[in-house]
């Protein structure tokens, strides 16, 4: 103990529970970030090695299918390599090649010796024309090791590599790859064709949408056939919304641990303040003192960010395999990515010690002994100045949250104001409980005495003088009860929001969509396609929304309209009948619409469309209201058939397709993929599956948090609780020697734990539904509470104190009643 | 160098402030204290002894007045950090309730002081050494506080008083816990220091016997010193509670 640092570990070691405790929370905080952190990563990991195990580097093929007259010309070849965003093309030529020892067809695939046919086939060595390789389930097959030789088509060929079977489908199909130039040749010989290849495998330039570069694609051949290489979408738009989920999550486990810390802190630099303020009577600085506590915080922070790391080293395996299980999701366990646990590591150190600069601070406000006041400083310092900046703080809050709900800007600024808007509630009423706390206990006194006796009295009037001093307690059972209404709350309307987005969004059980913004697909045609499939019912297309003028008195009003196909959107049922006929400018409008702007049906109206060129509005028909409907699809204000032709400035947008086989009009579906590459398929389903499956990940995720965060908590807000009950002995004691039972104290000493964590409890239910109902104003609707979380939160940590302060309270009043008067409690 | 002024201290006056009322606790006070002296304070509860001390070792701060110590008077003294830097580097502390550290062994306690300093570790050993020798403290030097008697822990408090040696030592009551026996043998201890290490001590006392160990006594009452007295070595004792008593009764009092 010979320097600064070592004043500051001497004093550690007589704080060994503290100590301790701290480290564990820290550990534990750091395991579930660092798990959670790592199993997202992961998965997004194990999700593109799954693309790349069955597509490799190539970004879409192109080709014809084996039944189509059409061939992949030399010409068509170059002309899709000299495409500007392509960056390599590789030709893989597909036949079937009598491998003479069997005396069978063998599926054979040639292929050049490029990086895209070596990722997309997984062989390594430079295949000659007179090499070949082949799958292991073959080559065990027929014995075969590497050098030895085998006719092929009668031709004598030198095995150099056998690659793992392509389980791809489940069966592993037998395969040899030869040299592309080989089975070309073969395939022109035996066809009599000048197919240059099968199918070529396409890279594109970085940046480029494999989606446009499709379409561009097919403006060469309308007949080509292309498979993008993709992920699957959901999968990967849920691994990527469950990423943030688990980020926010993080943050808030890291707040929640380092209030617990700084709890910790509060309580060492309690026990230590008598020393700390001999030190300063000595000549210690408040610069000394602070880097000594500055130093402790440090050393307990990086042995739980050690101590956690290791344990998330360790577990990952077991947890992985458990947490994929439950969450459906795969990854791969071996996986413990070193470099992204480090860094996630140094993050949460960083963020913790920063909130460990707080204790730091205070440790600067303890006096020299002989000015130290004998009796702890009670109440709030600038009471006012509290009151004042809680009313500004709230003032402000109200301003935005009416700005965001008001303001033209709103849908670009509204979250953000909302977002501050919490932050300055939350700010407020940290500032303000601690001076109004006192007040509420002193009215709810009287009631308290009549309705749970004078034990409870006495542990309120006990308490009210001890609020500055265990603000830190009430305030960790508050940010866990905020976290757990906030996080129940939010998942549950959300869950609630999306099943009624989905019931929205499904007007008919299967939609097809575009993926593309500027796509080239004919709805009407597409539809024709569509309706040919054997397991569609009905369908009607619908286009992107278009931007028209409803010219009146002189005045232009927007109108978003969509054009459509009315004849099949009301056989669906998706529009109301027609009293009138129906007319090429036919116009149905929405009801909100025809209020806002007065108009009845058998109106006839001027609409008008922007010219660029004129830089104005120019008229473009009149149209007749044929029909107001309640409902609008996708927000439109209005529908116009195809038959207009006036206003057509639009795109496809979507498919609305009825079907009694649902399941097979979606596969029928997806096989269009390969004549449209860009649609996506879905059905209500499967959405409703997924969005229900989705959510249950984030619930799941969510539950463990909340678990850990619970008894993280409650470890540290018992340890405190005891400290500051071990610190009244004194006055317990006085109280027993003045008549106080067993029994008594040990009712004073619940009521007065079970007080603070109930005070924290219900703070904590208001604030999360306060910040919860802020943040929903974003998009406003139903607001869902889940009252099994409060309710589970509550009883858990209520329960638990009263099982350990049962323990305390009888251990205190068996103690010796005179050694207790004496004791100094220092 | 004995009679040297270690301490001067110029018309020191301490004025208590509050709503709607004035406490004057020190009232003009002037004194020097020579380098090697004793000298110890006397006067009733409320005398403005313990406002003194706390004045002297920069834990308050003076309404009106000047502090020379060692010839130097600096204005900031009062102020963060400047008091903590003069704490440390010219005030030896010891209390009446010994106030160590529990959590730290005798040698740490020592030490601390010199490792607030800066000290180097080397010599840091050698002067800790060297004070728990004087102080008789060798076999107990592993132990914490609370093992220790009260005797016991009143020499590791002086012990870690002098260890930087500091110009000035100021005793708070230093045997006002102890019993008689124990507190001659810290009082012998005091005056031994004093002599080995040529120490400048300012004892607070309401006892006449600790008084007589002193050099001087400078009686104290309201705030002002109403009286002083030079130690002769020998029947002090009778002379001192004279005094003590006619500053106990101010009607009676003559100067």
């Amino acid at each position: 103990m010979r320097t600064i640092q070592g004043v500051a570990l001497r004093l550690f070691k007589a704080n060994k529970f503290i100590v301790f405790s701290s480290i564990l929370s820290i550990a534990i905080s750091t395991m579930l970030v660092l798990s959670m952190m790592l199993f997202s990563i992961n998965a997004q990991d194990t999700l593109k090695n799954q693309l790349k195990q069955s597509y490799g580097e190539m970004d879409l093929s192109v080709g014809f299918n084996m039944d189509q007259s059409d061939v992949l010309t030399p010409k068509l070849v170059e002309s899709i390599d000299r495409v500007k965003k392509v960056d390599k093309v590789s030709k893989v030529s597909i036949a079937h090649l009598n491998l003479n020892k069997l005396d069978s067809a063998i599926y054979t695939v040639g292929v050049e010796n490029d990086y895209l046919a070596k990722s997309r086939y997984h062989f390594t060595k430079y295949l000659d024309k007179e090499s070949v390789v082949m799958n292991k389930g073959l080559a065990k097959a027929l014995h075969a090791k590497i050098g030895d030789k085998f006719l092929i088509e009668n031709k004598e060929y030198t095995l150099v590599e056998t690659v793992n079977d392509l389980t791809v489908t489940g069966a592993a199909p037998d395969m040899l790859f030869l040299n592309q130039k080989v089975v070309k040749k073969y395939i022109q010989t035996k066809q009599n064709n000048n197919a240059e290849a099968t199918y070529l495998l396409i890279k594109a330039k970085k940046g480029v949408n494999p989606f446009t570069l499709s379409n561009e694609l097919k403006s060469y051949n309308k007949h080509l056939r292309i498979d993008i290489a993709e992920q699957d979408y959901g999968m990967k738009s849920n691994l990527q919304s469950l990423h943030i989920f688990i980020v926010v999550l993080s943050v808030l486990v890291l707040i929640v641990t380092s209030l617990i810390i700084i709890s910790n802190f509060e309580l060492l630099l309690y026990k230590m303040r008598n020393q700390f303020a001999i030190m300063r009577s000595l000549g210690a600085s408040t610069k000394q003192i602070s880097k000594i506590i500055t130093i402790q915080s440090t050393v307990i922070n990086i042995a739980g960010i050690c101590l956690g790391f290791i344990l998330a080293f360790f577990s990952q395996r077991n947890l992985y395999k458990l947490v994929a299980k439950l969450l459906n999701i795969p990854t791969t366990p071996s996986e413990f990515s070193i470099g992204a646990a480090v860094s996630i590591a140094i993050l949460a150190f960083i963020v913790i010690q920063l909130f460990l600069i707080i204790p730091a601070y205070r440790s600067t406000k303890v006096l020299p002994l002989k000015t130290m006041e004998k009796n702890e400083k009670l109440n709030f310092s600038y009471s006012k100045a509290r009151v004042t900046v809680f009313k500004v703080l709230v003032g402000i809050s109200l301003f935005l949250i009416i700005c965001s709900q008001v303001l033209p800007t709103r849908e670009t600024y509204g979250p953000a104001m909302l977002l501050i808007s919490v932050v300055f509630v939350l700010l407020g009423f940290v500032l303000i409980f601690p001076i109004l706390l006192p007040k509420v206990l002193e009215w709810f006194l009287p009631y308290g005495q009549k309705l749970f006796g004078q034990e409870f009295y006495i542990s309120i009037k006990n308490l009210i003088p001890q609020v500055r001093k265990n603000t830190t307690i009430i305030l960790m059972i508050s940010s866990l009860m905020m976290i757990a209404v906030f996080g129940s709350v939010t998942l549950r309307t959300i869950q609630v929001g999306q099943q009624d987005q989905l019931k929205e969004n499904y007007a008919t059980p299967i939609l097809v969509e575009t993926r593309l913004n500027n796509t080239k697909i004919n709805p009407v045609e597409f539809t024709k396609v569509v309706e040919e499939l054997p397991d569609v019912k009905s369908v009607s297309n619908f286009s992107t929304l278009g931007l028209a003028y409803l010219q009146e008195e002189g005045k232009n009003i927007n109108i978003d309209y969509a054009v459509v196909d009315l004849k099949r959107l009301q056989t669906q049922g998706l529009i109301s009948k027609f009293r009138n006929k129906l007319a090429d400018n036919s116009l149905i409008i929405s009801e909100r619409f025809a209020k806002q702007n007065h108009l009845k049906v058998g109106q006839t109206v001027q609409l008008g469309e922007f010219s660029e060129p004129k830089q104005a509005v120019e008229p473009n028909g009149s149209y007749i209201v044929t029909s107001i409907e309640k409902k609008m699809l996708n927000g439109a204000d209005a529908y116009l058939d195809w038959s207009n032709r006036g206003l057509m400035d639009v795109d496809f947008y979507s498919l609305y397709v009825e079907s009694n086989h649902i399941k097979s009009a979606v596969s029928e579906l997806e096989a269009l993929k390969s004549q449209y590459p860009e649609i996506k398929v879905s059905n209500y389903e499967e959405s409703a599956k997924e969005a229900d499956k989705m959510f249950y990940q984030r619930w799941g995720i969510f539950i463990l948090v909340i678990a850990t965060l619970v008894v993280s908590t409650m470890v540290g807000v018992f340890n405190s609780l005891v400290n500051n009950i071990y610190s009244k002995r004194k006055e317990f004691a006085v109280l027993r020697a003045m008549g106080v039972t067993p029994k008594g104290l040990r009712k004073v000493i619940l009521s007065q734990v079970n007080l603070y964590i109930i005070i924290g409890l219900i703070i904590g239910v208001i604030m999360g539904l306060l910040t919860t109902f802020i943040l929903l104003l974003v998009d406003p609707g139903k607001f869902v509470i889940d009252y099994k979380i409060i309710i589970a939160v509550s009883l858990s940590m209520l329960v638990g104190s009263t099982f350990i302060f049962w323990f305390v309270g009888n251990k205190i009043s068996s103690q010796e009643l005179s050694n207790e008067l004496t004791n100094d409690n220092k | 160098m004995k009679n040297k002024h270690i301490l001067e201290v110029k018309n020191l006056t301490k004025v208590y402030k509050g709503e709607g009322y004035e406490v004057t606790a020190l009232n003009d006070i002037s004194f020097q204290l020579r380098v090697g002296e004793m000298v110890a304070i006397m006067g009733t509860s409320g005398s403005g002894k313990s406002t003194l001390l706390n004045i002297l070792g920069a834990l308050d701060e003076p309404t009106t007045g000047t502090i020379k110590l060692n010839g130097v008077c600096s204005k900031d003294m009062f102020q963060e950090p400047q008091a903590s830097v003069y704490r440390r580097d010219n005030v030896g502390f010891i209390f009446q309730s010994f106030h160590l550290l529990k959590d730290l062994s005798v040698e740490e306690n020592i030490a601390l002081p010199l490792v607030l300093k800066g000290i180097k570790e080397d010599a840091i050993d050698s002067k800790v050494e060297k004070i728990i020798n004087l102080m008789g403290l060798t076999s107990w030097r592993k132990h914490r506080p609370v093992q220790l008697s009260g005797g016991q822990q009143q020499r590791v408090a002086i012990g870690r008083a002098i260890v930087t040696e500091p110009p000035i030592i100021l005793a708070d009551e230093p045997t006002g816990n102890l019993d008689f026996n124990t507190s001659e043998d810290i009082l012998n201890t005091l005056v031994s220091t004093k002599k080995q290490l040529n120490q400048s001590i300012l004892l607070v006392t309401h006892d006449p016997n600790v008084a007589t160990y002193a050099d001087r006594v400078l009686f104290f009452h309201d705030g002002s010193i109403v009286d002083t007295y030079n130690c002769k070595g020998n029947n002090d004792l009778d002379d001192i509670l004279e005094k003590f008593k006619l500053i106990t009764k101010p009607e009676k009092q003559t100067l």
